[in-house]
């Protein structure tokens, strides 16, 4: 079954827009900025500007991008035949700031989308980690092949807060400066904030710009530690495999990697391994964080959108803040935008917990 | 979807525990000490249980009871699924994160915790399982859904098991509803599952 993957629009602090954001980095540097009191202390973050912060921005945020996408559409899809996904981590979580912790649950992100959008269904709310987007991508992908939709608005939400600001902190995962995936010198992540959505679809009329073919899927688990990266990479090589399997393709198509590429020293490590083992250290590699920071549940989405968005145009953006290769990585960062024609795009993902998502996408045009 | 059947249940009320319907544990109304006693039942060795939040330790006794006696071989840790549902996720620890970050004392140790799927995660470090997991959020059990995404693991990914469970710990209120389902057991019944969850 042919899923086409299309619509997609974007907020994060690359602007407003997929189309924008790709012509934003095939010209322009970093949107990660250095903020001087960001909840106290200096912090290098992307953030969304132009949304006002109020208590419903969240809310704003999606309905923004989600209208935008929908408005892609050459027609109304059925709604019956319509699932909808939201990927998050910590939805409103601002909600403990107003003492109203009912409201930080995910489902209501759902139910917002419901009422919003009178939605058939109720809308799905996925939470694994920083790999929400990709694994939600990949939920979607499912419901259409068994034929419990023909079309899945996806959307990915988080914003930044004190609550996850601190927390990364206190991991000591986040980086001095703007975060430099897979370089010699990478010494931590960029905390963005992003929503992002795309639409998969059986129907091709329905779709007035498709970006891709979403042709495999796969989520698979580490086993090995819930905040630390696999050693060995178990879960990615897994997710990967389970990918091209479902895929009708073979491993060698693949053209170029987004990696999730966070800038921490044992994420960046983890997947190098697993593309390794996977055959795919010779494939043109780069991961987005460097330009907008890592937008956790929704990063899986606006990489693959733009990834997708980037591959349609024949090219494969440029790896940020990379200066120096880490020689212990057996991997191909690129240093520059680089053409690519008629490959595969991998796009992978992973998150606390182990867990792990690939995804692989043929360009429309290709 | 032929072979998706339930091969065995474990649930969790207030303390009460019930492992294909037979009480465990019944509980004494203080939630630390009711896990831990529930644990106790299954003489299982594993520390790590005392170490995580509420949330994993509800989930990893729940499917510890799932488990019990399969063998400990590539098949389990290749071919089991994962889905976890709930209506809260990690709320529990979100609000101690919270109370720690309004007293200026982060702890890593509880920030790690405020992703409801880490207890996921931390149920397939205890038993090597390699599997596809799903974290999924929602207002309450559809029961539709939950066949689904069972069906997907055993047919659409292969896997020769899956674990559906759902976990619950917000104001006081503590409940999971663990199902292992796979072939031949007696099969899916919409019925039941939906008893079950209740």
């Amino acid at each position: 079954m042919d899923i086409l993957l299309g619509a997609a629009h974007s907020l994060s602090a690359l602007g407003e827009g997929v189309d924008a954001s790709f012509q934003r980095m095939r010209t322009g540097g970093t949107a990660i900025t250095r903020e001087e009191d960001l909840y106290g202390s200096v912090a290098h973050v992307g953030l969304i500007s132009g949304v006002p912060h109020s208590e419903d921005r969240v809310y704003r945020l999606l309905d923004q991008c989600i209208d935008a996408s929908l408005a892609q559409l050459a027609g109304t899809p059925d709604p019956r035949r319509t699932q909808w996904i939201i990927s998050s981590t910590k939805g409103d979580i601002g909600a403990l700031d107003r003492d109203r912790p009912a409201e930080a649950a995910l489902p209501m992100l759902a139910a917002h989308l419901r009422r919003r959008w009178n939605t058939a269904a109720e809308p799905w709310v996925v939470s694994n980690a920083c790999a929400s987007g990709a694994s939600a991508i990949v939920l979607g992908a499912q419901l259409i092949r068994s034929g419990q939709a023909d079309h899945v608005v996806i959307a990915g939400i988080d914003v930044l807060s004190r609550f996850v600001l601190d927390g990364f902190r206190a991991l000591y995962a986040l980086s001095a400066g703007p975060c430099r995936p897979f370089d010699t010198g990478r010494d931590g992540t960029s905390l963005g904030e992003a929503c992002a959505t795309v639409v998969l679809t059986n129907d091709v009329t329905l779709l007035r710009a498709p970006l891709g073919h979403l042709l495999g899927a796969g989520i698979a688990h580490d086993a090995n530690h819930i905040s630390g990266p696999s050693r060995t990479g178990e879960g990615l090589l897994r997710a990967i495999q389970q990918a091209v399997r479902n895929s009708g393709t073979a491993i060698t198509e693949i053209g170029a990697i987004n990696a999730h590429a966070t800038g921490t020293a044992y994420n960046d490590a983890m997947e190098a391994i697993a593309f390794e083992r996977c055959g795919l250290d010779h494939v043109p590699l780069s991961g987005y964080k460097g330009w907008f920071g890592h937008t956790l549940g929704a990063a899986g989405v606006l990489e693959t959108a733009i990834a997708a968005h980037a591959l349609q145009q024949g090219w494969a953006l440029r790896n940020e803040g990379h200066r120096a290769a880490d020689p212990a990585l057996q991997v191909r960062v690129l240093e520059r935008d680089t053409p690519v024609a008629g490959g595969l795009l991998l796009k992978t993902s992973s998150g606390f917990g182990g867990c792990n998502a690939a995804l692989l996408i043929r360009a429309w045009n290709a | 979807m032929e072979r998706l059947s339930i091969l065995r249940t474990a649930r969790y009320r207030n303390g009460r525990f019930e492992v294909d319907g037979a009480v465990r544990a019944t509980g004494t109304g203080d939630v630390d000490t009711d896990l831990t006693a529930a644990w106790a039942t299954l003489g299982t060795n594993y520390d790590r249980f005392h170490r995580t939040d509420r949330l994993a330790r509800l989930v990893l006794l729940c499917a510890e009871a799932l488990l019990a006696g399969l063998p400990d071989d590539d098949d389990l840790h290749e071919r089991t699924g994962t889905v976890l549902t709930g209506r809260h996720g990690s709320m529990d620890s979100d609000l101690r994160h919270y109370e720690a970050l309004r007293q200026g004392q982060v702890s890593p140790a509880v920030f790690v915790y405020t992703l409801p799927n880490i207890a996921l995660g931390e149920l397939t470090i205890r038993h090597r399982l390699f599997g596809p997991g799903l974290c999924l959020l929602d207002e309450g059990p559809d029961t539709g859904r939950l066949r689904d995404l069972c069906a997907w693991m055993l047919d659409g990914e292969g896997m020769h098991r899956a674990i559906c469970g759902r976990a619950d710990i917000f104001a006081g209120e503590v409940s999971a509803t663990f199902m292992l389902t796979g072939d031949g057991g007696r099969p899916w019944n919409n019925d039941e599952v939906d008893t079950l969850h209740r």
